[in-house]
């Protein structure tokens, strides 16, 4: 079944909202127990932003991708449900990516805490699933605590442009968080979501930085001072998030790694060796963000159409090895490397979600 | 007509006044009251021909069925009202003595789910709309935002989508003077600001207009209607019709008795009582309790219209400038806006 929006409102909070939608409480209290973080291995690799498995792409294309990631060793995808969808259209396609879960052919987990990451194995991926944008939500922040018991574990104040809390990276104007806005971050912190600022205004990120109280995430974002897009972070918004114990998630989304037509696997390590100068590995993450479809919204948006040439020797997850190679190259520590792949957005995660 | 008991002794200048209110065809260019059994009858007490109520939504929620209690209220009474929609449907019901009644937004917040939905509520009789409420949201600021800021790219969308339906622009007053400024950059002809009070005669509260987003308005051709909300019209205390009528005045020496209207703002019917949420109501634009948003005790509903008549003939206003000033003036904008 579904739910009206005041029908969802109500149960919001209520932790009754899975129950009468009928969905089985996943991840609950009974959940993989062993070690309570990963810590009793390696983190597992994390992809920040895997929009090929979007649930409005049905299931044989989620589960294929999620079949391709998790051959790469991706162990952890998080899955945008929703970017500037409205209400309706948002739950049912959180809906469909529980039903798609429980499905045949589906092999991989909704993932709501940091210690199932333990089952998760290659062949067996785990998803979290997002809002990158809180469109869905409105005024009504009540509907946050809700969604994050349905199972959505990170969500975007706002996506490319402005909404109620803030401004979009891609806006005409640059204003702080509003005053609601302010009180979404608060309710995201209080629900345990880990906050997202990859499309959000320059402003409008330093003060969600400023006003959570849990470190929180670009998850696909690269370097403005490389590569000079409004998606992409200043030293001003990176310095922000690591002094915060934040992470920013590297991006091979072509236009946000160079503005050349073709980009090449050192276009985006430029990226990476910049931010590992700059704040270190414990604030690097990937949000490779691997897409095949159109994102403008406006004509004047500064986004390319499909088909996106991702860097060569970085064109999807089965070129992860390239990746961690370079890593190798670098001289970073298997600890390091760890981090870079999945352990610092597997620690903002346990930090939100406090547990 | 029925005037209310205290309209005094019907000698003289009182007369006069109702004899002129008589013949004039008032609008009030923005009503917040219920749709309720006592509007019609209380509007006609008032002498008010038409009036632009907050309708077409569900609380702050779009609609979200198309079997508007609004629209139900409207076609039940169609002895009495006619939901209008052009000015000759205005026209008409103040030839037949019947009360037109014409629906309108105060904030885009509605059209959440695309702006292809505006069409939609422009069949439903959408002729008015404002952009945003007092808080910013996906179109651009509001008057009480911390820090103001223009229209979005979605919100140049919407006000130029409004202009396309032919649906009025409502600026100033709820939303912040950068966005409306933002507007008149991107819009052409006539924009209105339904109910706002003079920044110049309420300096502090926000929710109020300044004088040169009043000057711009008026630039347009538009009209700006003046809301006869208490605290909008004295810091503390109780405000009276000659409080109402300074700010008319106000108006009208700054812009000119052509672009000055009556947009009142009351909130007939409607039992609200406690706390407001300071986040839309701040203290220094809202009275902090419901209790009291109360209007000048004459004019807490219609019946005591004719006083700003009144008031206005006291006041040395000729009859063409009160004509204007009680209804004509939101006619031209609105016939010259929805063509019709």
């Amino acid at each position: 079944m579904t739910l009206s929006r005041r029908g969802f409102l109500e149960l919001s909070g209520s932790g009754a909202l899975s129950a009468t939608l009928g969905l089985s409480a996943c991840g609950g209290e009974s959940g993989a127990g062993a070690g309570s973080d990963g810590s009793d291995g390696r983190p597992p690799v994390i992809d920040g932003s895997v929009p090929l498995a979007s649930p409005d792409r049905g299931p044989e294309a989620v589960n294929g991708h999620l079949a391709a990631v998790a051959a790469s060793e991706i162990l952890c995808a998080f899955v945008p449900i929703a970017t500037i969808e409205h209400f309706e259209a948002s739950l049912r396609n959180l809906l469909a990516m529980h039903r798609f879960s429980a499905g045949a052919g589906a092999n991989w987990t909704l993932v709501r805490r940091v210690s199932e990451f333990n089952t998760l194995r290659v062949g067996r991926a785990g998803v979290v699933p997002c809002f990158q944008g809180l469109q869905m939500v409105e005024q009504d922040i009540e509907l946050i605590r809700g969604f994050k018991e349905l199972g959505v574990g990170v969500m975007a104040i706002t996506h490319n442009w402005k909404n109620w809390n803030g401004d979009g990276c891609l806006e005409r104007t640059d204003l702080p968080l509003t005053g609601l806005g302010r009180l979404a971050v608060r309710e995201m912190n209080a629900a345990g979501v880990l906050i997202d600022l990859s499309r959000a205004g320059q402003r409008t990120s330093l003060s969600a930085i400023d006003e959570s109280a849990t470190p929180v995430v670009f998850t696909h974002s690269n370097v403005k001072s490389v590569r000079d897009h409004p998606q992409n972070v200043t030293d001003a918004q990176i310095d922000a998030c690591a002094a915060r114990g934040g992470v920013i998630g590297l991006s091979a989304f072509p236009t946000l790694v160079t503005d050349r037509a073709q980009p090449v696997l050192d276009d985006f390590l430029a990226h990476l060796d910049y931010l590992l100068d700059r704040v270190g590995p414990n604030h690097v993450g990937l949000g490779l963000d691997f897409d095949d479809r159109p994102r403008k919204r406006y004509a004047r948006d500064p986004l390319p159409d499909p088909p996106y040439a991702y860097p060569q020797g970085l064109s999807g997850p089965a070129d992860l090895d390239n990746f961690r190679q370079a890593l190798e190259d670098r001289g970073l520590s298997s600890s390091e490397r760890d981090q870079v792949m999945g352990g610092s957005l597997a620690r903002v995660l346990r930090e939100a979600w406090a547990g | 007509m029925t005037l209310r008991a205290n309209w005094g002794t019907d000698t003289g200048l009182v007369a006069e006044a109702r004899q002129l209110h008589e013949t004039l065809l008032v609008v009030n260019g923005l009503d917040a009251s219920d749709f309720a059994d006592g509007l019609i009858p209380n509007l006609r007490a008032g002498g008010v021909t038409a009036n632009l109520v907050t309708g077409l939504r569900d609380g702050v929620r779009p609609l979200t069925t198309v079997a508007s209690p609004h629209l139900q209220f409207l076609r039940s009474n169609q002895d009495t009202l006619v939901h209008a929609t052009t000015v000759a449907d205005i026209r008409q019901a103040h030839r037949e003595g019947r009360i037109a009644i014409v629906l309108g937004w105060q904030r885009t917040d509605y059209l959440s789910e695309g702006l292809d939905n505006l069409l939609g509520f422009h069949y439903l009789g959408l002729r008015s709309s404002g952009l945003s409420y007092n808080v910013g949201n996906y179109v651009g600021s509001g008057c009480v935002d911390p820090e103001p800021g223009g229209l979005s790219h979605f919100g140049v969308e919407v006000v130029q989508e409004l202009q396309r339906l032919r649906i009025v622009v409502d600026i100033g007053g709820h939303c912040s003077e950068a966005t409306s400024f933002d507007v008149l950059e991107v819009t052409d002809g006539p924009v209105v600001c339904s109910h706002t009070n003079p920044r110049g005669l309420r300096p502090g509260n926000p929710r109020t207009m300044t004088d040169g987003l009043f000057r711009a308005i008026a630039g347009r051709g538009g009209v700006i209607g003046i809301t006869a909300f208490n605290f909008f019209l004295v810091p503390s205390g109780l405000a009276t019709v000659d409080d109402y009528l300074d700010h008319l005045d106000y108006a009208v020496r700054l812009v000119g008795a052509k672009h000055v209207g009556i947009g009142l703002d009351q909130i007939i019917g409607r039992v609200i009582a406690g706390p407001v949420d300071p986040r839309p109501f701040p203290p220094e634009a809202y009275p902090p309790r419901y209790e009291d948003w109360i209007y000048p005790e004459e004019l807490s509903d219609f019946t005591g219209v004719p006083l700003i008549t009144a008031g206005l003939l006291s006041r040395g206003h000729s009859d063409e400038a009160i004509a204007d000033i009680m209804g004509l003036n939101w006619l031209r904008v609105w016939e010259e806006v929805w063509g019709e």
